[in-house]
């Protein structure tokens, strides 16, 4: 006894035959033993012969398209059905299977599994919302230092419920539309314990920027502490959704907070990235006893002065940008690139310098 | 960074160049000093054609008598021919040498290929003038065309008496020649740009041109306004300095002005540095408990705030010095600024977090901001550290950048916090324009020493 299994190009099974008859035709058209649904394929495109010793034969029926050998994608037309039992016909694969092949064991469900169980606990979800009230707390007691006033604290919590509301209710969607289950309350549990972390996260990373701003280990750590939550808060939304395995969920974690950390950083500092008169560092300061701030002697920083002027002397050696972007533009539109209003400041054609308008002095 | 560029860029919109508009409607006719009085009388009678005895001479007297001795100054651009920067200036001496303001000549300076300069006398006979000598510190230029003058002006020996009539001439906004009446009020003191304070009308168009008294004699060069009748001059012994110069101009190669501007800057910068740190200790102020640098030299002023804002809960106490002038280097160049502002927060009502909440946000403010674009100037960059002086923990930003046609000279800008108090503070910013690196370091290190908690 044979089968025929049907795939696709991709290697999916579509469907599968037994064969217990020879010889049969293969074809799109309804008068075929088996019908093969691909616009490509013929009417009859082949026929399955079993010759006087018992070997299984293809014979071509004359199609358009041909039957190939696959994956060699030799011609044939009439010959020993290939010793790996593949032929394809258009975009269809067909493979020939002894009724002893074995076929894979079956997956194991993952929604439902692991962890998230936990957070799909009413009283659990419930509970988490009190992290929003700490970070209400913390807006006020923490960082706040205006006077509160109540109405712009309540706006503030209604802010964050209407927020969270909306994210969990994203999140259930995706949840109902791959497993049949809202989840609702468990993804509202995630995004508070989120951030509750976040602001965790954001307490350390001020004394970290404090203390170790523009050092390399500083930066990391800074890193750290703002791609941690974000990367928890996608692989525990992911462990809800319950369609992919810990080490990919974890993944697709990472590289989403990292994706979105850069993307926010490159945000942030797109005005640096421009010509600017303004000066960026780092002004993060945070309460510590005297004696634990650390500190180098002042000749530390003149030291720097050095480095310094190396740094700006290599810019002074660039040529500007804005008047390299703009002498370009001139070449391809001479009306767009002779006036710039900007400062009032007038681009002479032929050098591609600035200088403003005629005045008296 | 600072307002010490917010300042300077304030000064270019607040302070026009240049004299010149409008006299006085009606100026009642005061005597002159007694010193100039006999003479006055004199020249008034003999040129004056009835006006009373013991009046100053009428103006168009003294506008007839040195009209041709006072010349507008044009700036071309070569490409196009067209006028770029229209000034004034003035006949010096018989060869033809003319005494005018750097800031009317500096795109000839900075750009010799594209400008070119001429004169036209007041009959509106023009001709080609190249530079002579530059002083860029003190705003003045030495030109000189190839004709000799009719008239040339006297330069004053001396000064004024306070109070004496003067007539400032030159072409605001391009009218024509034209003369303004005022007095003379006195050199400013504590200036680091020497300058005289002129009570009349300067326009712009008018820099350049000549001061004089009735006996025309030049008093200073007209400069800049601070409007409402406040002018400035520079002082007629700065150009004659300049006039005595050896002059650069004939050596072979000719001197890139340029380079020389750039010299001047730089050894200016090394002077009234070098004055301002002299002092073993840098004068200090102590706000709210915390040690300062104060008013560091005689040339800066300084003014200071302790508002208390009752719907706040905390205090700012503030205190700011700056020069009250500055260099001009190009249109969008100004430079030669020092200045220097604290704010000394304190707190009965914040807690600890809270304080330093409201404190990083004063230290990440920005202080105004630079003049300078991207032509002149490169971007800051900056560094920052902990450091410690004496037993006082300071968190700094220090920030650099260059002048891309000036070689050598930096602006810079340093950002202090104070710290090490649980709910009082002091963050401080210091703007420094036009210096060299050694400068910034020689400079913050004093700065920076000077800073401590009170005892």
């Amino acid at each position: 006894m044979i089968f025929l299994e049907v795939l696709d190009r991709r290697g999916r099974l579509l469907d599968r035959h037994r064969i217990d008859r020879c010889p049969i035709t293969i074809g799109r058209a309804y008068a075929n033993d088996v019908i093969v649904d691909d616009p490509y394929v013929c009417p009859t495109h082949l026929r399955l012969l079993r010759t006087d010793d018992g070997a299984l034969r293809v014979e071509d029926m004359g199609s358009v398209n041909g039957t190939h050998g696959d994956p060699d994608g030799a011609r044939i037309s009439r010959a020993p059905l290939p010793s790996d039992g593949r032929v394809r016909i258009g975009n269809t694969v067909l493979r020939f299977r002894r009724d002893d092949a074995s076929v894979p064991p079956a997956l194991v469900q993952i929604h439902g599994a692991s962890g998230s169980t936990r957070l799909t606990r009413a009283p659990v979800a419930l509970a988490s919302w009190l992290i929003v009230a700490v970070l209400l707390m913390n807006s006020v007691l923490i960082e706040g230092y205006e006077r509160p006033q109540g109405w712009r604290v309540a706006g503030l919590g209604i802010l964050f419920v209407v927020g969270i509301s909306v994210w969990a209710a994203a999140w259930a969607l995706v949840t109902r539309v791959v497993t049949h289950d809202w989840r609702f309350l468990a993804h509202t549990s995630v995004a508070c314990i989120f951030l509750g972390l976040d602001l965790i996260g954001d307490t350390v990373q001020g004394y970290v920027r404090f203390i170790g701003a523009g050092t390399w280990s500083g930066t990391l750590l800074s890193v750290a502490c703002n791609a941690g939550p974000v990367g928890w808060l996608f692989s525990a939304h992911l462990a809800l959704v319950g369609t992919m395995k810990a080490p990919k969920r974890l993944a697709v974690a990472t590289v989403a907070a990292l994706c979105l950390l850069g993307l926010f950083t490159f945000a942030s500092r797109w005005n640096s990235f421009e010509f600017s008169r303004q000066i960026h560092f780092d002004a993060a300061l945070r309460p510590l006893p005297r004696a634990w701030i650390p500190g180098a002697p002042v000749e530390a920083i003149l030291a720097e002065v050095l480095d310094l002027e190396g740094e700006v002397r290599q810019l002074a050696t660039q040529k500007p940008r804005a008047a390299a972007w703009l002498a370009g533009l001139e070449e391809g539109d001479s009306e767009l690139g002779s006036q710039r209003n900007e400062g009032r400041v007038r681009q002479h054609r032929a050098t591609g310098r600035f200088d403003p308008p005629g005045q008296n002095r | 960074m600072s307002e010490a560029v917010r300042s300077t860029c304030a000064c270019k919109a607040g302070i026009r160049w240049t004299v010149g508009g409008s006299g006085p409607g009606v100026v009642i006719a005061r005597p002159g000093s007694p010193a100039h009085l006999g003479l006055l009388v004199l020249l008034a009678s003999i040129l004056g054609g009835g006006s009373r005895a013991g009046a100053a001479p009428p103006t168009e007297v003294v506008f007839r008598r040195f009209a041709d001795a006072v010349v507008q100054i044009r700036v071309t651009e070569k490409g196009s021919g067209a006028k770029a920067v229209i000034g004034s200036g003035f006949f010096a001496d018989h060869a033809g040498r003319m005494v005018t303001n750097y800031h009317v000549v500096s795109k000839l300076v900075l750009h010799p290929d594209r400008y070119v300069a001429e004169r036209v006398d007041h009959l509106g006979a023009a001709e080609t003038v190249h530079i002579e000598a530059v002083d860029a510190v003190h705003d003045l230029a030495v030109l000189r065309g190839a004709s000799a003058p009719r008239t040339a002006l006297e330069l004053m020996d001396g000064e004024p008496a306070h109070g004496t009539r003067l007539y400032a001439m030159g072409h605001p906004h391009d009218l024509g020649l034209s003369i303004v009446e005022g007095t003379y009020n006195g050199l400013l003191e504590h200036s680091l740009y020497q300058r005289l304070h002129f009570t009349g009308s300067l326009n712009p168009g008018m820099s350049g041109g000549p001061t004089v008294t009735a006996r025309g004699e030049v008093v200073g060069v007209n400069v800049r306004s601070a409007g409402n009748q406040v002018s400035f001059l520079v002082p007629i012994a700065l150009a004659r300095a300049l006039l005595g110069r050896p002059a650069l101009a004939g050596e072979r190669p000719p001197p890139r002005w340029l380079d020389v501007v750039r010299d001047q800057l730089l050894a200016h910068q090394e002077t009234y540095f070098a004055t301002l740190l002299a002092a073993d200790a840098l004068p200090a102020v102590t706000l709210g408990g915390i040690v300062l640098p104060g008013k560091l030299a005689p040339f800066l002023r300084c003014w200071g705030d302790a508002a208390r804002d009752e719907s706040k809960p905390y205090a700012v106490i503030t205190q700011e010095c700056a020069t009250d002038d500055y260099v001009f280097v190009s249109d969008q160049l100004l430079s030669g600024v020092v200045r220097y502002r604290h704010h000394v927060l304190t707190t009965e009502e914040l807690n600890t977090f809270q304080f330093h909440a409201l404190f990083s946000d004063y230290f990440g403010t920005h202080y105004g901001e630079f003049y300078g674009n991207e032509e002149e100037v490169t971007a800051f960059r900056c560094r920052q550290r902990l450091v410690r002086n004496r037993d006082v923990p300071m968190k700094v930003a220090l920030c650099l950048r260059a002048y891309r046609r000036l070689p050598g000279l930096y602006d810079a800008v340093l950002r202090a916090a104070v710290l090490g108090a649980s709910t009082r503070g002091a963050e401080t910013s210091l703007a420094l324009s036009g210096v060299s690196a050694a400068t910034v370091q020689r400079v913050v290190g004093r700065y920076l020493g000077v800073i401590e908690w009170a005892k």
